[in-house]
């Protein structure tokens, strides 16, 4: 009987970790907290369930920001420190400069979606972060979004 | 024996065989039955009580296996009423999980001004993807192509 009540309570602790979300853990994750959803220079978009099923999605979060040098200086930085946990990714440059990084994360648990990670630098000023996750592949995300290089 | 008053020593032969007796008709108290069990196994007993020794000890190996069954009996109840108060509880949190917690979310904040209205949200959402695509013509058309069939959604 005292196994059953270790199963019992392994259990409640299983769907009780499961049920959190699984950009907890991110560098990201903070900045989706809800701070930017009362700025007057963010956009902030949340999209979950059925309307993504679709594009193999089951959830889209982005922050926009426009003159906002040190939300964009947070933003890069959160990105590059969750850039090193990815398996795959790439990068779109401008000269010298990234301008656009796109970063594919393993399942936060087995069996679980990918996640990805999506980084727009407009200018120091501005940029764009978009959060994803579904059991899709970032080569299709990539061609969503940009011309796939021959 | 120091310390023992044994009672052993207080009854005669007879009085044991009257003890006895007494046993068989199911007139002795506990208290008796105790004693008496400690005169027959405490060797002073001789072989004419083998009988009585036998029965003694076949109601104390009785007793032995019926008395905890009842203990075991109660609190394997009451370990079975827990586990299933524990999964009723599981299952009752899940359902009101699953069935109050929104399923399908979709809002959006521009400049601080919420949104719920799903062409709207849309909308943003394309033209935060549109930030990725490239100048490219035929990338915008993906584009519009693949998120098209949102804004039939109502």
């Amino acid at each position: 009987m005292k196994r059953l009540y270790k199963i019992l309570i392994t259990s409640l602790l299983l769907v009780g970790t499961s049920v959190a979300q699984a950009q907890e853990g991110l560098a990201i994750a903070p900045l989706f907290a809800g701070q930017y959803n009362h700025d007057k220079q963010a956009v902030v978009v949340l999209i979950k369930g059925d309307k993504l099923k679709e594009y193999h999605l089951s959830l889209f979060r982005s922050i926009a920001i426009t003159d906002r040098p040190d939300d964009v200086a947070l933003f890069e930085a959160a990105v590059r420190a969750d850039s090193s946990k990815a398996n795959n990714s790439e990068t779109v440059k401008s000269g010298n400069n990234t301008i656009a990084g796109y970063y594919q994360l393993p399942p936060a648990s087995p069996g679980g979606e990918n996640r990805f990670i999506l980084f727009r630098k407009l200018s120091p000023d501005d940029a764009t972060l978009i959060y994803l996750e579904g059991h899709t592949q970032l080569d299709r995300l990539i061609k969503l979004f940009i011309n796939k290089k021959q | 024996m120091t310390g023992k008053s044994s009672t052993h020593s207080t009854r005669t032969p007879h009085d044991w065989e009257q003890l006895i007796e007494r046993y068989y008709a199911g007139e002795t108290s506990l208290h008796e039955e105790e004693e008496l069990r400690k005169f027959l196994f405490s060797g002073e007993a001789d072989d004419r009580y083998d009988d009585t020794r036998a029965v003694l000890a076949y109601t104390q190996m009785g007793r032995r296996q019926t008395a905890p069954r009842v203990h075991a009996t109660r609190h394997h109840a009451l370990r079975v009423w827990a586990a299933a108060a524990c999964i009723a509880l599981m299952l009752g949190g899940g359902i009101v999980y699953y069935t109050t917690a929104p399923r399908d979310t979709c809002v959006a904040y521009v400049y601080g001004e919420k949104q719920t209205d799903p062409e709207a949200v849309i909308s943003q959402m394309q033209q935060s993807v549109s930030q990725f695509a490239s100048t490219d013509v035929a990338v915008e058309s993906q584009l519009d192509a693949i998120f098209s069939p949102l804004e039939s959604i109502p």
